[in-house]
């Protein structure tokens, strides 16, 4: 049977909205302490169940119990032991009932992230709703709510192009080599320079499935040293113009202080590659790559301004996208309410049902045995005749009654039940 | 029959539509559906309006263009079940009701020439249209590239690679598609000229259909060898998968403009 009572539902938690950086990395849960705190919270503050979301940008905890807005001292009491350090009160923000359920819907969603829209965030609360789930301290009624968060997270994802845009750098260069060359598992790229924004740029790649890296610096060394963590290849910086005929990426973040490829270079190395076309990302500043290598044919070029231009503007798109999406949590809101509150009456109704039911057959036998020899064609004509009256006898008030439970006419469906209900009454009536 | 063959493939190109500018997966399955399920009964149609020689499509124009309808449709809808550019049916679908709406509004038979009915000759035009088929999936994919390539240099980036095709499969889409219809091509010019000798005695008439089709001919014929010669690919491989089949329209339709001939009957 279905309880689920929304007041008593809490969201208490941090983000990067409400508690600076160190106070959130203070907080954040480690994979060995998820076991003792579900554990502490379960037993020293009488929680029914409990989840415990924790991410570079937020830590939540979502907990079911009856009145749970008197345990929430206790619950920064709780991470202050564990942490060791003062927590202000005001760094914490508690959503009760509905708000509770919309933030839940919110987060999982990603319309809450820091960057809108960012796809780790929904299989993040998954993984923290399985961890809960495994470990049973997750019941029916978390369980009702996460599961129509995922619901709802995939919901906005397929509706709306809210994850559809690039919003970094690195994620519009890897989806631009994807417009030019599609599945990048058979690509190379070769990677000029070693700065901290080169570095960025390899892994996303990676994460694509990238086939190979070659790297190449005037600093051997450095080339080296980030060739062993991301298993690629090192090319002397003098053989660069060979490396060009054989790959298909070139991402310069050098810092040199003139062109270190110029038109010409291209030009030469184009006729070599047969027609193939080669991608250049220049993320260097000043440029590294001559503006004019981006109108031979086939190449196509970028520079860091081009990419942060789109950039802004897949921001400015996503946001668009974000009214979307809240638009879809308030009506699968509305919707979660609806079948709380029908669900809430599925249980009186089986009663109704298996009332009648025996009573059916009750009759029956009565009736068979009333009746004498009849064949078991003639025995299962009657039997499915009284099947269908009880049927149709129930289905109009079960209807009515669904409805009225959906519109929250609680009075009603009382009555139906002191009419339907009560087993004992329904016999005295049959008796009379 | 006709006005629902029509009306499938209306429903098929309206949800395409949607599909284009709402991008939900299920308007491009239910497009799809449509398509499939107009494709069977135009098919059936087709097929069960065959009860004599004089009553075989292929030997008007109506019927061929019909005929090219349905190999469009069954081409595309193959190329969507291998999971290819789902995004082609943009052009294909549309392409399928000009076909279908031009083969319903031309004169439904015309002089049977008794000559024609030969087996060689239905397998000439199968073989062409079957060619002219995928010449149209070459131009499509080209001019999928030329849009995204333009985009692409451009830096105006309109469509993300989740539903456009990348460059390189657009450009291998053309190169496969103009491979097969050239074979087809051939196949058709071949027998096209057997099938004339054995009715005129020569197998090449100067026919201005004759002349164009070669002229359709030469152009993928040099679209293939720069390819491999010259490493033709991409942009100039497009521009010219394009011209060809501009040509090719005008080979088909605008031969209409020009009298005599001995290819006047279609």
């Amino acid at each position: 049977m279905i309880s689920f009572e929304e007041e008593n539902l809490l969201v208490h938690g941090t983000s990067f909205r409400t508690s600076p950086l160190d106070v959130r990395e203070a907080l954040a849960l480690k994979k060995q302490e998820e076991d003792k705190l579900l554990s502490t919270i379960k037993e020293r503050l009488k929680v029914e169940e409990c989840v415990i979301l924790s991410t570079c940008n937020r830590v939540e905890f979502i907990i079911y119990r009856t009145n749970p807005e008197k345990i929430i001292d206790d619950l920064i009491k709780i991470n202050e032991e564990r942490i060791g350090l003062h927590l202000e009160k005001g760094y914490f923000y508690n959503f009760l009932g509905r708000d509770a359920i919309k933030h839940i819907f919110r987060v999982t969603s990603s319309l809450d992230s820091m960057v809108i829209g960012e796809p780790q965030i929904t299989g993040q609360v998954k993984s923290a709703y399985e961890v809960s789930l495994k470990k049973g301290f997750v019941g029916k009624n978390l369980s009702m709510v996460f599961e129509r968060a995922f619901f709802v997270a995939k919901r906005i994802r397929r509706e709306t192009a809210l994850g559809e845009n690039p919003n970094s750098i690195s994620s519009q260069a890897v989806e631009l080599a994807e417009s030019i060359f599609g599945d990048l598992s058979k690509r190379k790229v070769i990677v000029i320079g070693t700065g901290e924004m080169g570095e960025i740029a390899i892994k996303s790649f990676i994460s694509r499935g990238i086939s190979k890296i070659y790297i190449t610096s005037r600093t051997i060394e450095r080339a080296e040293e980030l060739c062993s963590i991301y298993s690629g290849e090192v090319i002397p910086f003098k053989d660069l113009y060979r490396g060009l005929k054989d790959v298909d990426i070139v991402l310069c973040a050098s810092a040199a202080p003139h062109y270190l490829i110029t038109k010409n270079d291209v030009k030469n190395v184009m006729k070599k590659r047969k027609g193939n076309p080669i991608f250049f990302i220049d993320i260097s500043l000043p440029r590294n790559i001559d503006p004019e290598v981006g109108t031979l044919e086939n190449v196509y070029l970028y520079h860091i301004d081009d990419l942060q231009r789109i950039v802004d503007r897949n921001i400015k798109k996503r946001r668009e996208e974000a009214i979307k999406g809240e638009a879809i949590v308030e009506e699968e809101l509305g919707k979660f309410f609806r079948r709380v509150k029908e669900e809430r009456i599925g249980p009186l109704l089986r009663m109704v049902y298996e009332t009648a039911d025996s009573i059916r057959r009750t009759e029956l036998e009565e009736l068979f045995r009333m009746l004498g020899n009849i064949s078991g064609h003639q025995k299962r004509a009657i039997e499915d005749f009284s099947v269908n009256v009880v049927k149709k006898i129930l289905h109009k008030p079960v209807t009515r009654i669904k409805e009225m439970a959906r519109n929250g006419e609680s009075s009603f469906i009382e009555t139906f039940f002191t009419i339907f209900g009560d087993e004992d009454e329904i016999e005295n009536r049959n008796k009379g | 029959m006709k006005f629902l063959i029509l009306g499938t493939y209306s429903m098929s190109l309206l949800f395409y539509l949607l599909h284009l500018f709402f991008n939900l997966r299920i308007f491009l399955k239910t497009g799809f559906s449509f398509l499939c399920l107009g494709f069977l009964i135009h098919t059936l149609k087709f097929i069960t309006g065959i009860t004599s020689p004089s009553s075989i499509p292929l030997y008007y124009m109506s019927g061929v263009m019909s005929f090219f309808s349905i190999l469009l449709g069954c081409v595309f809808i193959g190329y969507q079940i291998r999971g290819l550019v789902p995004a082609l049916g943009y052009i294909t679908v549309p392409a399928v009701i000009l076909f279908y709406i031009a083969s319903i509004s031309l004169p439904q038979r015309g002089v049977f020439r008794p000559e024609l009915n030969t087996l060689l000759f239905p397998i000439h035009v199968t073989f062409s249209i079957t060619g002219y088929v995928f010449f149209f999936l070459s131009f499509a994919a080209g001019l999928f590239y030329l849009l995204q390539e333009r985009n692409i240099k451009l830096k105006i980036l309109r469509w993300s690679p989740k539903r456009i095709p990348s460059l390189v499969e657009l450009d291998f889409m053309n190169y496969r598609t103009v491979q097969f219809g050239f074979t087809f091509i051939t196949l058709g010019i071949l027998t096209g000229s057997l099938w004339s000798e054995r009715l005129w005695g020569s197998v090449w008439n100067w026919d201005p259909k004759e002349v164009l089709a070669l002229l359709v001919w030469i152009i993928y014929a040099s679209y293939l060898h720069l390819r491999l010669i010259a490493g033709w690919k991409g942009r100039k491989s497009a521009i010219l998968s394009v011209i060809g089949f501009i040509l090719f329209l005008i080979a088909f339709f605008g031969r209409k403009l020009i009298p005599g001939g001995y290819h006047d009957f279609i």
